[in-house]
């Protein structure tokens, strides 16, 4: 039976040929290099090689703006059902997953090479079961190619899984680095199924003339200007309508008051004009009455004088 | 939607809005998370083979579901917590597959059990943890693998610890694996590596982290007091990961050889590059019992080597490929005493599936001729593997793996080199998979 001394030597030797060997790996890449930034172990953006030429090189290095960036990706917005049949515009990405996107996608892009896609995780939060949230990953890969920013969704509302991290890092040191899927060009990810709202400069990936949902095509320029567009008439519509209701309003009252007063007028017209009538109108009768009685020999000469002579003082 | 329908979905909304957890989750957070772990096990020992579906629960890798969640406490700068996690009991446990296994074992599922229970208070001055826990030298030899390659294989040998070794002599039957895999800090557990691997009842004090060193304490029931240190990090554009720690059982140590008390030293560091997804990491351990019967397996040492390469070879996610390699040394408790037929000989883990360890240790469980030869002055089971890992994302795993057992015994009479000169040894196969929610 071996010695304990010789076991300590043979894992001691061992233990060299590993270190050795993967440090001798390692000195071929420099992982550094690959870093765009990295905020924890489940937190960053990571130049990675093209996963499929399928489609082509991609067209870097490019220079995006970040602000642009910012208004594109916060302009997708996808529509969601609730249980009780209420339908609810939901953003794709979350404020601070947009802001985190924008700034590396910006910064790495200008640096990527051609053969070169950004991959990365940010974190999220979501509720679950209603009542109890957790902490989720979004996951993806992003290109530029034809022009448009592509984003690939890897794995989206990625829920952190508190047992795994629990049992794998017991000492808590950090968060333990989940085994993650970036998204690809030749599979779908089935972790975003969601169709996109309709958004100029915006379109997912059409494969076989049907549309990957987790495949973005952002024109950028065309994407922020029709976000901002859409945001101001979203900002500015009851102003605009209280304006226009408040005249409208004013013009009827005026119309009303227009309308009471001639209203009135007329009124007043045709009252007078009721009672002139009626007083002419008996007067001529009764002298014509009394004309049929003479002409018809009813009455006497000097009984129609005398009568006649009544009746025209009545008027 | 019909009336009925709208009018049974606000009624869900209303019941989920008056649980009590609500009024839980308002003032922190709470989550619920955990992995199902299925396999299907075959061997080949020599003289049976079979193939069996088995449950990996009782192990740290097992089925579990774990509730786990945060408040902050107001006005003090400090935050209390909670985990419970449970486990399936009965089934087909892994651990425990003997040739006898087979058929159906759902009538013999009869529980749930407790796998953790605890509180916390964290702040500034670490964290203490109350409750029955992963003591801070549980899995301190196991999971510092930058892989995290862990389902395939681990450093405690779970698959083929119940099955009997064939080709040993008269006066050796019913010998398993596990008695040349005996454990002393933990008397009863025979996994040959994390020989206080089991979740106690004690308290836990993890103090603050400096420059990603974590260092942690333990008390747990009864005497058995632990330290471990991890850290993980990054040297040279390589990902490090190292962990540390010393256990010592006053309480119930040594009772299969004898003695007052034990203790075990375990360490365990790896390395991987990201870029190339090359990793290698390397274990030791030594555990001892003080004042133990001369001539028992009372100081026993084991290592265990991995090495192999993950990357995403493929569109459905990362593949790892894994070369193991263990050495489990004078882990033979008693075997140097010749006992008769029916004495309580350690010959199987069954009654350690799911439970935890009493201070004293496991129960053992006796064959009817179960019997030691005796004179067994040295062992060495050698324990060879290769493992595939497909990832599909992070939420799911399947994994294959081959691994062989050998048993190799220092005898110093005839009868013992009779016994166990002709141990055969055993092929093992293993498909599984592990669904993470």
């Amino acid at each position: 039976m071996k010695s304990i001394q010789n076991q300590l030597y043979t894992l001691f030797f061992i233990s060299l040929v590993v270190i050795s060997n993967t440090l001798f790996a390692a000195s071929f890449f420099d992982e550094e290099e690959d870093i765009i930034w990295q905020g924890a172990p489940n937190n960053y953006f990571k130049y990675d090689d093209q996963d499929s030429t399928k489609y082509g090189k991609n067209e870097h290095p490019v220079e995006l703006e970040e602000k642009e960036i910012i208004d594109a990706l916060t302009g997708l917005e996808f529509t969601e059902t609730s249980i009780l049949n209420v339908e609810t515009d939901v953003s794709v990405f979350s404020y601070s997953q947009v802001r985190l996107l924008a700034e590396y996608l910006s910064k790495g892009l200008l640096k990527a090479k051609s053969g070169q896609d950004i991959i990365f995780v940010v974190g999220g939060k979501r509720s679950k079961l209603i009542v109890l949230k957790t902490k989720t990953f979004l996951t993806g890969r992003a290109f530029y190619k034809d022009n448009k920013l592509n984003i690939i969704i890897g794995e989206y509302d990625f829920a952190r899984n508190a047992a795994f991290e629990t049992v794998l890092d017991p000492g808590d040191t950090g968060e333990i680095a989940y085994n993650f899927s970036f998204g690809s060009r030749t599979s779908r990810s089935k972790n975003f199924e969601e169709n996109i709202n309709r958004i100029s400069g915006v379109s997912q990936k059409l494969i076989k003339k049907k549309p990957r949902q987790d495949w973005f095509e952002i024109d950028i320029k065309l994407a922020a200007e029709s976000y901002i567009a859409n945001k101001k008439v979203k900002e500015n519509p009851v102003t605009n309508q209280d304006r226009a209701l408040k005249i409208e309003a004013a013009k009827l009252a005026k119309q009303r008051r227009e309308m009471r007063a001639e209203m009135a007028r007329i009124r007043k017209d045709m009252s007078k004009q009721d009672n002139s009538s009626s007083t002419t109108r008996s007067i001529e009768e009764r002298i014509t009455t009394l004309d049929e009685l003479l002409s018809k020999e009813l009455i006497s000469q000097e009984e129609y004088a005398v009568k006649r002579k009544e009746i025209l003082n009545d008027i | 939607m019909n009336k009925s329908k709208l009018i049974k979905r606000a009624s869900i909304v209303a019941m989920a809005a008056m649980l009590p957890l609500s009024q839980v989750a308002t003032a922190g957070e709470v989550n619920i998370s955990g992995w199902v772990n299925e396999e299907m096990f075959a061997y080949d020992d020599g003289n049976t083979s079979d193939i069996i579906a088995a449950e990996a629960n009782g192990i740290t890798l097992g089925t579990r579901l774990q509730f786990a969640g945060t408040q902050e406490l107001p006005n003090t700068g400090l935050t209390a917590g909670f985990e419970f996690s449970v486990e399936p009991g009965g089934l087909t446990p892994l651990l425990s597959i003997t040739q006898a296994t087979g058929g159906d074992n759902n009538t013999a599922f009869t529980s749930v059990n407790l796998l953790s229970s605890s509180v916390n208070i964290a702040g500034g001055f670490g964290k203490i943890t109350l409750g029955t826990q992963s003591m801070p030298t549980d899995n301190i030899g196991v999971l510092s693998d930058p892989s995290l390659t862990l389902w395939a294989g681990v450093s405690p040998v779970f698959r083929g610890n119940g099955l009997t070794i064939q080709g040993l002599g008269a006066g050796a039957s019913n010998t398993t694996w596990s008695s040349f895999l005996q454990c002393l800090t933990t008397p009863g557990l025979g996994i040959g590596f994390d020989c206080n691997g089991v979740y106690r009842t004690g308290i836990r004090y993890d103090l603050p982290a400096f420059a990603g060193v974590k260092i942690a304490v333990g008390y747990a029931n009864d005497d058995i007091y632990d330290i471990s240190l991890n850290h993980s990090g990054s040297i040279a554009g390589l990902n490090t990961v190292i962990g540390m720690g010393y256990a010592i059982n006053q309480g119930g140590g040594g009772s299969n050889v004898g003695g007052s008390e034990s203790e075990v030293f375990q360490v365990q560091g790896g390395l991987m590059d990201p870029g190339t997804g090359i990793f290698g990491s390397v274990a030791y351990m030594n555990d001892e019992a003080d004042g133990a019967t001369a001539g028992t397996g009372d100081e026993a040492d084991s290592y265990y080597i991995k090495a192999g390469i993950k990357r995403a070879f493929n569109s459905l996610g990362d593949t790892a490929i894994a070369f193991t390699y263990g050495s489990y040394n004078d882990m033979y408790g008693t075997a140097n005493v010749a006992s008769a037929a029916g004495s309580a000989v350690v010959t199987s883990n069954a009654t350690l599936v799911g439970t935890t360890l009493t201070s004293t240790g496991a129960a053992t469980t006796t064959a009817a001729t179960s019997f030691s030869a005796g004179g067994v002055t040295g062992s060495e089971v050698e324990r060879l593997g290769i493992s595939i890992t497909q990832y599909f994302g992070a939420g799911f795993q399947i994994y294959g793996t081959w691994e062989q057992l050998d048993l190799d015994v220092d005898c110093s009479t005839a009868a013992c080199t009779t016994a166990y000169g002709g141990a055969d040894e055993v092929d093992m196969f293993a498909l599984g998979a592990t669904y993470f929610f």
